[in-house]
């Protein structure tokens, strides 16, 4: 029997089939990664672009993009130097849900700010991003499904359309 | 419990939570025209995940009311609903008979916005009174959205600094009926140390 599994913001799972993962994204961005090799998938639910910019010890490495993707690699048991020979990468979220009342890059354009800090460390680990449903004003739903090993993204109102 | 607040100061909050329930309940009322109550639900310290939980389904719409406030109490406080309260609550407003209008267009979204800034301003400044503060609030949004996205995104804001929120929920009262409203402030923990003793 499969487990339909919801991860949270700053959280992180790896599931094989017949499992399901899924997450609901606003100026977040998830990040699903699919091993070729096992079929396996993860996925990191990113809230900040960098570590630094909280500083003191990482309780929750999903919740920043450079630590999120080394951490859901190991935990995908998957080494740094392997990641782009049987890594691929989609990723989903970095809505700017405030555009009317933010102006002047402050914080709540964070989207943005995580979509490019998600995109540099995935190409510091050479793995390659295949698709990306990253931008707008409209929050969004991604999930996961390892059976048939692909990803699916809707907008409230839409049906799911593969990723 | 995260130890940011101690429970001394948790118990202060939820005293100073009452007061700000009870001026926001008359404004509310007077905005709306006939008697709504407002009253403390809850006041706790929860992480991310578990706030998300307790506002409702992630994978549900709502239409949430936010106003960011960046001077006295920093954070921003948010009345998140169905879409079917929210046009419930227009009509209302506008005096139109019930289910008039099924759509939120922009005049809906207006008389919305100023729902938040009259029902924000009142709890905040009584919250902020308590120091001798007052609050400036930014412009109010209305957002028809998932509520995980809209959630996520104001609280990407206090992220930067804690890794759990002040969860203040208020309940809604309507003759004896409860009401599907939920006001929600999220107070960045810096900010609100400024007024409690």
């Amino acid at each position: 029997m499969s487990q339909d599994r919801t991860i949270f913001m700053a959280e992180m799972s790896v599931v094989l089939r017949p499992d399901i993962l899924r997450t609901t994204l606003g100026s977040c961005v998830g990040v699903a990664l699919l091993d070729e090799h096992t079929g396996a998938m993860g996925l990191a639910h990113v809230m900040l672009p960098k570590a630094d910019a909280k500083g003191g010890t990482i309780s929750t490495p999903a919740k920043f993009a450079d630590t999120a993707v080394p951490a859901l690699l190991k935990e995908m048991g998957i080494i740094s130097a392997d990641a782009h020979r049987r890594v691929r990468a989609k990723i989903a979220g970095g809505a700017n849900m405030f555009s009317k009342i933010v102006q002047n890059g402050g914080i709540l354009q964070i989207g943005e700010q995580n979509i490019k800090a998600v995109r540099e460390v995935l190409a510091h680990f050479k793995i390659p991003v295949v698709a990306a449903a990253v931008g707008g004003s409209k929050g969004r739903l991604l999930l996961l499904d390892p059976t048939n090993r692909k990803t699916f993204v809707s907008c409230l109102g839409d049906k799911p359309t593969e990723l | 419990m995260p130890d940011f607040l101690s429970s001394t100061e948790l118990n202060s909050l939820g005293v100073f939570a009452d007061r700000a329930a009870d001026n926001c309940s008359a404004a509310f009322s007077k905005w709306l025209g006939r008697s709504v109550g407002v009253s403390t639900d809850k006041v706790e310290v929860v992480p991310f995940s578990r706030l998300i939980a307790g506002t409702g389904n992630a994978d549900e719409s709502a239409v949430a009311l936010c106003m960011n406030v960046e001077e006295g109490i920093q954070g921003t406080i948010l009345l998140m609903m169905s879409e079917r309260d929210a046009l419930d609550l227009v009509d209302m407003l506008l005096g139109r008979a019930a289910e008039a209008q099924r759509t939120l267009g922009e005049l809906e979204r207006s008389a919305l916005a100023e729902t938040i800034n009259i029902v924000g301003c009142a709890y905040l400044n009584s919250l902020a009174s308590n120091a001798g503060l007052r609050v400036t609030p930014g412009p109010p949004v209305v957002i028809h959205d998932l509520v995980q996205s809209v959630l996520e995104s104001i609280l990407a804001d206090q992220a930067q600094y804690q890794d759990s929120a002040v969860d203040i929920h208020m309940r809604f009262t309507n003759a004896g009926r409860v009401l599907g409203w939920k006001l929600v402030f999220l107070p960045r923990f810096d900010s609100l140390k400024r007024v409690l003793p």
